[in-house]
């Protein structure tokens, strides 16, 4: 352990790094139902989290979705084997069928339950699963708290709002306990409706009292006085309303099968772009960091080896699609595309890439 | 200037707020049932299931971040700031104990006071915030974060909207959309699970390109049979608190909200200089340069 | 223990897979129909077999023309009647033509989309190139076609439905793509749908009624027979179908179609097994435009993606490495604290 002493002084990666990681590789789970390639992604974000996770309570939130993920798989199964089409497969048994309503019509409820549906659905859910496991590996790699300092200056205000929600949550927690012990004390009801009533009036007034303590004191530190020119609002203002449009039409091009496919996801892209450039054109000038995240090369090497994984995962969709999904009606074995996999593994290089952890509890 | 005492202003978003709040609230309504209105081609391609979900997924941050940059650059103070951060605490701390367990959440419960009180955009704001903060304390962020976050703040928005009645009335309205709101709230959640939960393949799946009455149909039915049992007890809870301990909460709020004084105009007398005028700020001007 | 439960989910999913797959390849080939009756008798007794479960069961059964277009440029449609009990939806309806003519049943995606019917196309499932999909259409006949806007599975056929299936090689997967090039009414493709009672031709005992109902075929088909032997060029050629066949049955008994061969129209891609069987189908599926011949494949399963190989091996083992490496260093770090 004396050896690794000389590690405490490299930063951690810059949190946004991690959850680009994490966002491209669930992009490329998106991409597969083949059980094979996502089992390899989710025991590459296993291996990842492992290795450079840091030891604080967020940790555990990689457990947490993952439990969520199995639970989809048994949804999205049982929903199957009870309300699924009937495509003629492999029948394993029948489900006897109930009448229902009519005007649940459409809605069968029973017949003969396939293996080929059955794995069909679990295949689904296991691409969902994938999809929560690299999710939960992003939180539990850097907690959101340090992704929230990282948030740009146009959104300063809401930042702040809700570093205070999430500093005051354990205080009202504790000022109800206490509100509490002293209703006991004093012999009132703790329960009940009138329970209720007498713990929730306190702790309200408690919390108000204290939110404008907090609001006096950020003012006299000057919060909200921002050198920002009114053209620069006015701008920024424009390209956000200009980019909020961009969207909608873009959404409305998506949807309707008529619209020409120019409509669709070039001018959602665009809308992104302008409201992006809105948030920037806010950001820039007037505030500084304390402390900022460094961008380095082993961030690059993080979100490229990502995008990586991504693009193989495209290209072997485009040439041989077939391979990327599970075969079913006829049930078969999956095949395994080797560019796929390579690309996949290229993604578990963050575990070696990225610094390691320090070893103490950070938030 | 006195504040009215039910219309406290707690932001200033004028209309430009208003605009951008309306055309985000049109797109993110699209994004969320957009498998009423997906068509075939959706369906066509095996690889990926067409490009709307995706499309989507991004479009609802995206609406979000533009919308809470765009209302609060100037047009929310530290007294709005430091009221949104402690509702969403308490909201959050709300969160902790139920844990999502048969819908028995009563973290919805403080926005429909608080946005009747504080007015809509506030509820707007305060919804939004206080399903990320809660999500932030209790188990991490998951994709469907982005989609509660815009329908808690469309059920607080609507909280705002309710019109301004006296005594027993007042707790009935509120009570009586509370419990609307919040199998709205359930609808439009499951409305974004609907694609993901039942796939494509079940007897309720949507399917691309069929007319919205029978896509509707079907996802009624599907609503019916997954998330009833969650929605329900939800609007029961959400309801009866509101009943029970709305009048305290309510009464709380305006008397917090009559002490911040939104809106109060700033006197800054500068030194005397014989006919030099007054400076009168308001809060949303402050720091601003020409 | 979190990627315990990594490595048991891979594990129970890929053993799942192997069990199914490995059953399905041990499960009953087709049975291949021949040109001669002895076959053709086979192909009465799996009908009679079917149909016998189905009067079981209580159903009705309804007779229900599939008219399949492969979409080509020299393609013509053809039709096969096929008996499913009522109720049945489209899917089922598709795998039981399957199994009356021999062929491949339908392949489908994870999705529930058509990939291929009869193994057209080998290989791809609703391909996209451009703003253009080579996918197989899904039509609902009657007085002209309709686009059909739900899927196959989720389409109940009733007495009178008529369903079409045209592969569009570079479709727009909207209503404005071409449909199936034969009529659309059922009383023209398959007489005998119209009465649906009629064709519960199960035991051998009802074998005449099975006879009557050819000879009333003969006798409101006679006026169109002509029709029908103009020869293989017609554009309208599948309406010829059921004509050759009730030629046949003057003779009586079960329709022996042994005279299919012989009648002209038969040869032109028209394969309408009808009720009393299909085994003038052989032949009319090697006119099939032509070009493939996949009925006689029937018990070969699209190729690619079948077996046991070494990839599927080597990627499990490197789920496993991670998944263990995964374990040790988690059981390492608590052990350190």
């Amino acid at each position: 352990m004396a050896g690794r002493l000389t590690s405490l002084r490299v930063a951690p990666l810059h949190p946004v790094a991690w959850w680009a990681w994490a966002i491209l590789l669930a992009a490329a789970a998106a991409r597969i139902t083949n059980p094979i390639c996502l089992g390899l992604i989710l025991a590459i974000a296993g291996w990842v989290v492992v290795s450079r996770r840091p030891q604080s309570t967020w940790a555990r939130s990689y457990s947490t979705l993952l439990r969520l993920g199995a639970l989809v798989v048994v949804i999205r199964v049982v929903i199957q084997a009870l309300f699924g089409q009937r495509i003629p497969g492999h029948t394993l048994f029948t489900i006897p069928s109930i009448a229902l309503p009519s005007w649940m019509a459409g809605v069968t409820v029973g017949g003969p339950v396939t293996a080929d549906a059955l794995v069909g659905a679990a295949c689904q859910g296991l691409r969902l699963a994938a999809i929560l496991g690299c999710v939960g590996a992003a939180n539990a790699l850097v907690s959101p708290f340090r992704l929230l300092r990282c948030v740009p200056a146009g959104l300063y205000e809401v930042a702040v709002a809700v570093t205070v929600a999430v500093s005051f949550t354990p205080q009202v927690i504790s000022s109800l306990g206490q509100v509490r012990d002293a209703r006991r004390l004093r012999g009132r009801a703790i329960s009940g409706l009138a329970g209720v009533r007498g713990l929730a009036v306190p702790v309200l007034e408690g919390a108000l009292e204290r939110s404008l303590a907090l609001a006096a004191s950020m003012d006299s530190r000057g919060f909200g006085r921002r050198a920002v020119s009114v053209t620069r609002q006015r701008v920024a203002s424009a390209t956000t309303l200009a980019g909020l449009l961009g969207l909608a039409v873009g959404a409305y091009g998506v949807l309707d099968s008529g619209a020409p496919p120019a409509l669709g996801l070039p001018i959602v892209g665009t809308g992104a772009l302008l409201v992006i450039a809105g948030l920037i054109t806010t950001s820039v000038g007037g505030r500084t960091r304390y402390r900022p995240d460094r961008w380095s090369g082993r961030e690059w090497c993080t979100v490229l080896v990502s995008a990586a994984a991504l693009a193989a995962v495209v290209v072997v969709g485009r040439h041989d699609a077939a391979s990327l999904a599970m075969p079913v009606y006829p049930l078969s074995f999956p095949a395994v595309p080797p560019l796929a996999v390579v690309g996949l593994l290229l993604a578990a290089l963050p575990s070696i890439v990225a610094p390691r952890p320090i070893d103490t509890a950070v938030r | 200037m006195r504040p009215h005492p039910d219309r406290t202003g707690a932001t200033r978003f004028g209309k430009r707020g208003a605009v951008a709040i309306a055309i985000a609230s049109l797109v993110g309504l699209a994004a969320f049932c957009w498998p009423l209105f997906a068509h075939v081609s959706s369906h066509s391609n095996q690889a990926h299931a067409g490009d709307a979900p995706w499309v989507m997924a991004v479009i609802i941050p995206l609406l979000l971040i533009a919308l809470l940059g765009e209302v609060t650059t100037g047009g929310i103070d530290a007294k709005g700031v430091a009221l949104l951060g402690v509702l969403g605490a308490i909201g959050a701390a709300l969160r902790i104990p139920s844990g999502g367990t048969a819908g028995f959440e009563p973290t919805f419960f403080l926005l429909f006071p608080a946005g009747y009180v504080l007015g809509r955009h506030f509820g707007f704001l305060l919804g939004a915030l206080t399903l990320f903060a809660s999500a932030l304390v209790t188990g991490g962020v998951g994709p469907w974060l982005p989609f509660q976050m815009m329908a808690a703040a469309w059920v607080a928005y609507g909280a705002g909207l309710l019109p301004r009645r006296q005594g027993r009335l007042e707790l009935v309205i509120l009570a009586s959309y509370a419990a609307v709101a919040c199998l709205v709230y359930g609808l439009l959640v499951n409305m974004w699970f609907w694609p993901y939960g039942a796939g494509t393949t079940t007897s309720f799946s949507f399917q691309p390109g069929a007319a919205l009455g029978h896509n509707l149909a079907r996802f009624l039915a599907f609503d019916l049979t997954t998330s009833l049992g969650f929605d329900i007890p939800r609007a029961v809870l959400n309801a009866v608190l509101v009943l029970t301990v709305g009048r305290p909460v309510i009464s709380a709020l305006r008397r917090a909200s009559h002490k911040a004084a939104f809106g109060a105009a700033v006197d800054v007398p500068l030194p005397a200089v014989a006919g030099a005028p007054v400076v009168r700020t308001t809060p949303t001007t402050t720091g601003q340069v020409r | 223990m979190v990627h315990r439960t990594v490595v048991v989910l891979a594990t129970v999913l890929c053993t799942a897979t192997f069990v199914a797959a490995a059953s399905d390849a041990a499960g009953a080939a087709r049975t291949r129909v021949g040109t001669d009756s002895a076959h053709f008798a086979v192909v009465t007794v799996h009908h009679a077999r079917e149909c016998a479960s189905v009067r079981k069961a209580g159903g009705g059964t309804i007779v229900v023309p599939v008219v399949i277009d492969l979409g080509g440029p020299s393609d013509q449609a053809n039709v096969t009647c096929v008996a499913v009990p009522a109720g049945s939806n489209d899917a089922q309806v598709l795998a039981a033509r399957a199994k009356l003519l021999g062929v491949t049943a339908p392949r489908y995606a994870i999705s529930g989309l058509l990939c291929a019917i009869d193994d057209y196309p080998a290989t791809g499932c609703g391909q996209q190139n451009g703003s253009h999909y080579a996918y197989w259409a899904y039509f609902h006949g009657g007085s002209s076609w309709t686009y059909s806007s739900v899927g196959p599975a989720s389409w109940t056929v009733s007495a009178g439905d008529v369903e079409g299936w045209r592969f569009e090689p570079d479709g727009s997967a909207t209503p404005a793509d071409p449909p199936p090039r034969s009529p659309s009414d059922a009383p023209t493709l398959c007489p005998a749908s119209v009465p649906p009672t009629t064709t519960t031709t199960t035991s051998p005992a009802s074998v005449p009624t099975s006879t009557a109902t050819s000879t009333t075929l003969a006798q409101s088909s006679s006026s169109s027979g002509n029709h029908g032997a103009t020869g293989p060029g017609s554009a309208p050629a599948v309406s010829s179908g059921p004509k050759p066949f009730v030629a046949a049955p003057g003779s009586g008994g079960p329709v022996t179609a042994k005279g299919s061969g012989s009648a002209p129209g038969a040869v032109s891609t028209t394969t309408t097994p009808g009720p009393p069987g299909g085994a003038a189908q052989q032949g009319a599926g090697s006119d099939r435009a032509g070009h493939r011949t996949p009925t006689h494949l029937a018990s070969k399963r699209s190729p690619g993606h079948g077996g046991f190989p070494l990839g599927i091996i080597i990627a499990v083992a490197l789920i496993a490495l991670f998944a263990t490496g995964a374990g040790f260093r988690t059981r390492r770090s608590t052990k350190a604290d």
